[in-house]
């Protein structure tokens, strides 16, 4: 009887533990999703108050930030140095899908929010400092977007999630009983 | 890295490798030119060499994203004045469709021609010059005059990278360069890429006459550098930094001193013999042929 008890202790605990594991990563990715757009934001400021070019403001951004966006950043100044003719949006998409999948996946980003951020790349080469300020701009936006809507939804999701977790190990109990 | 591979990193790789098919000496490389929808054209010591090959406007768009780092907004002052110093100190002439804002020309889109002239410096040209612009260990206030295109910038670098080091004429000395059009210093972010000495401080990219006020409040240089003064504006602030105790090495664009004395700006300055020296170049076979060396009257020294 003792054994069966802790058995059924330890079932709940474990879908409740997958509950709240789930309402974490929920939580890690408003979080990415909230450095991705502090992170547009830097790169937006750097170039509006500093004027440099895209891999000198990179490589300003990428002592500011976490890895691995940090050595992202600082790998695309590299190669900037070593290639004088680099195709810029393509070497940032396939060096960052990459290299950051995983990350992704861990992070829990959508694809189409990665899609976004791989299109950081093609985001460069605008005429005046304008356009090319309004442009991160409004991918900063489309982030803010995604911010509020996962904050919104995060609540009952968590919640959600927890009360499944808790649910499912009484019921999986009931079952094995 | 050599001359060759500082302009093959701005070209895309096609126009590269047609180029290189050549095998030219890019010592000798002055201007390579390049517009949308004509033949490529290299100047090899001033004989033009056609290329059967013809870019497309994205290969100059793609040229422009090169040399821009893809970021043409941090060059939009360069632009605006047509040109950009690439690493190497190599300049980068553009053309296209100017963007006007009221009478001022904002920036240049729908890039058509692109011009990439050689950054040469031709260490030692100045030294012919030094017996006759120097005395007592000092460079004397000097103007350098001659017709676009004969040397007069090339000369006035050697010039000011002598005064810099120091040679057997001139006691090394810190030398304030403005450096206007990024011609004499060619400066890439703000790095001299030619030799300018180990004294020289540059104000790149910045109006001659502001500049030179600014380098005499903040840099204290004994010999102050201009390249093509001209305006009222560059002559007040050469009277201004002649009255600081600095001394002058500047270029203005004539054929013969008598002809600077008939302008009505460079001429008061030449009548009240504010320059102790003239060089004057001549149009020749090779640019830096130096016509006559004159005094501050206007008598021969050379």
């Amino acid at each position: 009887m003792l054994l069966k008890a802790a058995g059924a202790v330890l079932v709940v605990a474990a879908c409740s533990g997958l509950g709240l594991g789930y309402g974490r990563s929920l939580n890690q990715h408003l979080e990415e999703l909230r450095f991705l757009r502090e992170l547009y934001r830097m790169i937006w400021g750097e170039i509006e108050y500093t004027r440099e070019p895209f891999p000198e403001v990179m490589l300003a951004v990428s002592s500011r930030i976490k890895e691995p966006y940090a050595s992202l950043f600082v790998q695309a100044h590299r190669a900037f140095e070593e290639q004088g003719s680099l195709r810029f949006p393509e070497w940032f998409r396939s060096y960052a899908s990459r290299t950051l999948e995983a990350y992704r996946k861990e992070k829990r980003l959508s694809k189409e929010e990665w899609e976004l951020f791989l299109s950081l790349g093609s985001q460069t080469g605008y005429l005046d400092l304008r356009m090319q300020t309004g442009m991160l701009k409004l991918s900063g936006e489309r982030w803010e977007s995604w911010i509020r809507d996962a904050e919104e939804k995060i609540g009952p999701k968590r919640r959600i999630g927890s009360c499944l977790g808790v649910l499912g190990g009484v019921f999986l109990t009931i079952l094995l009983l | 890295m050599s001359k060759k591979e500082e302009i093959f990193r701005i070209l895309p790789e096609r126009l590269r490798a047609v180029i290189d098919g050549r095998n030219l000496d890019f010592d000798r490389v002055t201007e390579i030119c390049i517009r949308a929808g004509r033949p490529v054209c290299v100047y090899v010591d001033g004989r033009e060499l056609r290329f059967d090959y013809v870019p497309g406007r994205e290969e100059l768009k793609e040229i422009v994203n090169f040399m821009s780092r893809y970021s043409p907004y941090a060059f939009e002052e360069e632009m605006r004045k047509g040109f950009l110093t690439i690493e190497g100190g190599h300049r980068v002439g553009l053309a296209g469709k100017a963007i006007t804002e009221g009478d001022r020309v904002k920036n240049i889109r729908y890039v058509s021609s692109v011009h990439i002239r050689a950054a040469h410096e031709v260490k030692g040209c100045a030294d012919r010059v030094f017996p006759y612009i120097s005395r007592q260990k000092e460079i004397c206030h000097t103007m350098i005059i001659s017709p676009p295109g004969c040397g007069k910038t090339t000369l006035l670098r050697d010039i000011i990278r002598q005064v810099s080091d120091g040679n057997a004429y001139v006691k090394g000395c810190t030398v304030g360069i403005v450096d206007e059009r990024s011609e004499i210093a060619g400066c890439y972010l703000g790095a001299a890429q030619n030799d300018i000495g180990l004294r020289s401080d540059v104000l790149d990219a910045c109006p001659k006459a502001e500049g030179m006020l600014m380098l005499i409040r903040s840099m204290t240089p004994k010999v102050v550098a201009a390249d093509e003064i001209g305006t009222r504006e560059d002559v007040e602030a050469i009277e201004y930094a002649m009255h600081c105790g600095c001394r002058m090495i500047v270029t203005a664009h004539g054929n013969s001193l008598q002809e600077l004395k008939r302008k009505p700006v460079l001429g008061r300055l030449i009548q009240e013999e504010r320059f102790e020296r003239y060089i004057v170049l001549k149009q020749g076979e090779r640019p830096g042929m130096i016509e006559g060396i004159y005094d501050r009257r206007g008598q021969p020294c050379y």
